[in-house]
């Protein structure tokens, strides 16, 4: 006895150490964890749709943030300005960087008259040819009449100072190009004293950088804090709006903290709840902890390795915590209500490990997949599966104690009379299965992922009015990225791209800084390629061929001599720096140390594939597209849809084939899954709900939980089980605790969440209810039939 | 060279040349002008004087007249005249017709813009809202015309130079984008008031517009003829 008592303690040692290193290395990755709610982690790797999200990750181009003025209860334009005045007083310099300004109207305009000076840089190859045929006697003389006409009109006044400097009208190609880079954009505005105003003037835009980005939560929340103070500050005849993806990013994260918390706290209330009605008796405590304790620790586990968890995941895997509860029932009532604890312990080993494999099966399948988020649920519920298998067999053993009680265990009905008295349901139920595979058959794939943003229906009203107001159309901008490692590299490779691209699009249909103003190393080329043409000779010839068209009209011989002066001097030192001010924001961005130019276009498939497929050899470009974005998401949902439920059906067919050595046991076990996916699927269609790819992991957990109602209701049956029998006592405390888990996501507000859980919950009611109704009445129909056939 | 493609600069000057609606006050300009008045100028424009004005060309509701133009352009050898007719009705209809040198129409009608000249013979049709030069026109007439010189005022120093007839000078103010292109505008008004006789513009670079108007009808019914584009031959 004494050298038992010894050698029990130093395991007993080894055994606590353990726990406490285990305790240990999980609170560290606690520490460690910093929860993600973006979308990142839902898209493949080295897809275009992650590169997508990632340029607005890393570029400053989404660092900007609107206030947008509105007039309300009458009020002038200048209670508009007096309000943005005020508004930029109490700017926090912080977090606003600087306001974005239209240039001065009078230094502008100087600029604008100025850009002829820069007619050797701007000119490409194209415009020589129509300068060529431009300077003939004839087209010279059609010029002279067009110039006379527009000083004879209202608006002459303004012309003869232009006339003489640009008699050809080459600046109005120059300035053409500068007034499409603002029209391309898409937004429709007016620039007064210094603001950007609607059309009507009954609006005003202040445009605001920003040190934060809409990828960092932090400097999001205090963005957007800081604007909901700008806002509430607002005049009484004035309504201040911000616009901005910041915005999204507090909203996302706080709507799914507080669906978290809410579940969290029903959850704990519901297993509270449930522990309560099951036993009152806190020495079975350790049944329902047990599952909780594992995921719990899995988590901290894998944020050791990976901080970055997907919040969503880690929702999952919570929710998920309450399918392992059968482990514990299976193990209490076999060593503890059992006559021979090893025997009992050998004999309930198949159906846990058949049920474990299934279930371990599909979340490994996760492993392989290219979604991160989808990988990280599998090394989550596979870690927490295999804990809580461990933990079953070899912890809570030991943690039990003798006398607890699980009530109504062994009780009801048995298995054979109910599934007799099921025989009308049995029946019933092919029916319904129809019904609702007539049902399912029309749901679609939704590849709308915004779908999946929880930001409120007041800010998504805002943002569409907002482009509504101030947008030229409906059809949103893609933008094509060039990137480079300094500014001159990145516009050079722009130019290239330009190039390349805009002769596939209908003038002014691709807007690209470089179309204006291109990179130095183009702009010393078409210099060249202007003093080469403009030979002492030519310029001669022009001045007298403009005296003879000009005569008849009356031009005096000195009336361009301004423009000869441009011809025969070089180019302005000065670039019209105002002018490129007001738009290099539109066109350039900084991705870390790298430069950015951005061009746009129409965000249509055409367009896209268009672009892609010309620029296929050039790693430095880039679209970036809502349409491709979208496009992505379902395009990845389908491969990774038929990649996991491909695999978790293999492993789970052959799991089953070689454990249960029957291909009609198989199929029987395999019920619950089939008609839990069909329902989950009904369940979608009639709430005009569609499959999305936060719907796919939904629908691969059901595969994974309602096989093991099958398992476990088909044992229970050979087993002679009560209704209340160990099997089905599992599987009617492994169903309601994970619906606990997965009902709480009814009330989440986040629609990803709330998704989510209308898949699992249908599709597991579906199932349970199979196993429960269903496959009773199959099984003992299908022993009364071999009986007869053997009376037979 | 595309001629009909729009002229940035002109349509940022023309439409910066429209009255001023609003100006915050920190950008609202100084008082002080840096151009020059013509010699007989006397005496700020008082606010009386203007309420006056105001009330006067208030009650107009439709103005026609001839007009003859004199342009002194340092781009011509010569004096350009032009002569033609104008017709203007509240709230938004304005056409201005060029008989001589060359025959030439704009119909401003709302947001519709019908542009007609002998050399295309053809009417061409714009959108207000695509071309603020016309904007700019049309706002600049009404604006003369119709009297909302509390508007003008904001965007020009206004001084008497005589009050019978009233003649005033507006000169834009330093800062804005108008005093690079106009250096002063100076008005005469018929006696009682209520339409110009005469319009001076003195532009930055030296050149200078006048206009007569000839014949002017105040209020009175316009022949739905005259609004015809192409118009009537003379």
């Amino acid at each position: 006895m004494r050298s038992d008592g010894r050698a029990g303690r130093p395991r007993g040692m080894g055994l606590i150490l353990c726990i406490v290193a285990i305790l240990a290395i999980s609170g560290a990755g606690w520490l460690r964890l910093r929860a993600d709610s973006s979308l990142e982690p839902l898209l493949p790797e080295h897809s275009e749709a992650r590169q997508t999200i990632l340029f607005f990750r890393d570029s400053t181009f989404a660092d900007k943030a609107i206030l947008w003025f509105r007039l309300k209860n009458g009020g002038s334009t200048s209670d508009l300005f007096a309000a943005a005045d005020a508004t930029e007083k109490r700017l926090d310099p912080h977090i606003i960087d600087r306001v974005i300004r239209p240039p001065s109207q009078a230094s502008a305009i100087d600029e604008a008259m100025g850009l002829l000076d820069h007619a050797g840089e701007l000119l490409n190859e194209d415009d020589f040819a129509d300068l060529q045929s431009a300077i003939t006697p004839a087209a010279l003389s059609k010029r002279m009449r067009e110039l006379y006409l527009q000083l004879i009109k209202p608006e002459g006044s303004f012309y003869p100072q232009m006339i003489r400097g640009d008699p050809l009208g080459i600046s109005s190609r120059i300035l053409s190009r500068l007034y499409s880079l603002s029209t391309g954009l898409g937004y429709r505005m007016q620039i007064k004293d210094g603001r950007f105003l609607s059309s009507d003037g009954q609006q005003l835009m202040l445009i605001l950088e920003t040190s934060t980005t809409a990828t960092s939560l932090a400097s999001s929340q205090a963005l957007v804090a800081h604007l909901d103070d700008l806002c509430a500050a607002a005049p009484p005849n004035i309504q201040i709006t911000p616009i901005c993806g910041q915005i999204h990013t507090q909203q996302n994260e706080a709507l799914m903290r507080r669906d978290m918390r809410v579940a969290g706290t029903i959850n704990a209330i519901g297993f509270l709840l449930l522990f309560l009605c099951v036993s009152r008796d806190w020495r079975v405590g350790a049944v329902f902890l047990l599952p909780v304790v594992t995921a719990g620790l899995t988590i901290g586990f894998c944020a050791l390795v990976y901080p970055k968890l997907s919040t969503m995941m880690i929702g999952l895997t919570v929710a998920m915590a309450g399918s392992a509860v059968d482990y514990g029932i299976f193990v209490y009532t076999a060593v503890w209500m059992g006559k021979d604890p090893s025997a009992d312990l050998r004999r309930i080993l198949r159906p846990l490990l058949i049920s474990h494999l299934t279930t371990l099966g599909v979340f490994i399948a996760f492993l392989f997949s290219r979604i991160p988020a989808y990988r990280q649920l599998g090394y989550l519920t596979s870690i927490s599966l295999i804990l809580s298998l461990l933990a079953a067999i070899f912890v809570l053993p030991k943690l039990l104690k003798p006398g607890g009680s699980i009530v109504g265990l062994g009780r009801g009905m048995p298995l054979d009379r109910w599934g007799r008295k099921m025989a009308p349901i049995t029946i019933i139920a092919p029916i319904l299965f129809l019904a609702a595979v007539f049902i399912a058959r029309k749901i679609n794939f939704d590849s709308d992922f915004t779908r999946l943003d929880g930001v409120s229906p007041s800010v998504k009203n805002d943002e569409a009015d907002f482009q509504k107001e101030w947008a030229r159309s409906d059809t949103d901008l893609a933008i094509l990225v060039v990137t480079g490692r300094t500014r001159d590299q990145a516009e050079e490779a722009s130019d290239e791209a330009y190039r390349i691209v805009s002769p596939h699009f209908p003038e002014g249909q691709f807007t690209s800084l470089s179309s204006f103003w291109p990179s130095a190393t183009t702009r010393h080329a078409n210099e060249t390629r202007w003093r080469h043409f403009w030979s002492p000779q030519r310029i001669a010839k022009l001045r007298q061929d403009l005296a003879t068209a000009g005569e008849p009209y009356g031009f005096s011989a000195s009336a361009f001599d301004p423009f000869f002066q441009i011809l025969s001097n070089p180019p302005a030192e000065n670039p019209p720096r105002l002018i490129l001010a007001s738009v290099q924001d539109q066109f350039t961005a900084r991705s870390g140390t790298d430069w950015q130019m951005l061009s746009y276009f129409a965000d249509t498939p055409a367009n896209t594939t268009m672009v892609r497929g010309l620029l296929h050899d050039r790693p430095d470009a880039q679209v970036v597209s809502r349409g491709m974005l979208s496009q992505g998401f379902k395009e990845s949902a389908i491969s990774e849809t038929h990649l996991l439920v491909g695999i978790s059906v293999a492993f789970i067919s052959v799991a089953l084939l070689v454990l249960t050595r029957s291909v009609v046991k198989s199929l029987i076990i395999m019920l619950p899954s089939l008609t839990g996916l069909v329902a989950m699927l009904a369940a979608l269609e009639m709430m005009s709900m569609s499959m999305s790819v936060v719907t796919v992991i939904a629908s691969v957990i059901v595969l994974a939980l309602t096989s093991d109602y099958g398992v476990f209701a088909t044992y229970a049956f050979e087993g002679r089980e009560t209704i209340l029998g160990q099997g089905m006592a599992s599987v009617h405390l492994s169903f309601v605790t994970t619906l606990v888990g997965t009902g709480v996501m009814l009330l989440a507000h986040h629609p990803a969440l709330f998704q989510v859980g209308v898949s699992l919950t249908s599709g597991l009611v579906a199932g349970y209810l199979t196993a429960f109704l269903v496959i009773p009445g199959i099984l003992q129909f299908h022993l009364d039939l071999c009986r007869r056939l053997e009376a037979y | 060279m595309n001629r009909t493609v729009p002229n940035l600069a002109v349509c940022l000057i023309a439409a910066l040349t429209a009255p001023s609606v609003a100006q915050s006050p920190a950008t609202r300009p100084s008082n002080d002008s840096a151009t020059t008045l013509p010699a007989q100028a006397t005496t700020r424009l008082s606010l009386a004087l203007l309420d006056h004005l105001q009330q006067s060309l208030r009650t107009v509701q439709t103005v026609e007249s001839d007009f003859v133009q004199e342009k002194k352009l340092a781009i011509l050898d010569h004096p350009l005249i032009i002569k033609g007719h104008f017709a203007l009705q509240k709230p938004d209809r304005l056409i201005w017709i060029v008989h001589e040198p060359v025959r030439y129409a704009v119909r401003i009608e709302g947001e519709e813009v019908r542009q007609w000249d002998e050399d295309t013979n053809h009417v061409d049709v714009i959108h207000l809202g695509g071309d603020p030069t016309f904007k700019a026109v049309s706002e600049q007439i009404q604006a003369w015309f119709l009297g909302n010189y509390d508007a003008l005022a904001k965007s020009y120093d206004v001084d008497v130079l005589s009050e019978k007839p009233l003649s005033l000078n507006f000169s834009p103010k330093s800062d804005t984008m108008v005093a690079k292109v106009i250096s002063h505008v100076q008005v005469t008004f018929s006696d009682d008031d209520t339409y110009i006789n005469t319009m001076v513009i003195d532009e930055a670079g030296g050149d200078s517009t006048t206009i007569h108007f000839i014949a002017t009808q105040v209020n009175q019914p316009i022949k739905d003829n005259v609004w015809r584009i192409p118009p009537n031959e003379k």
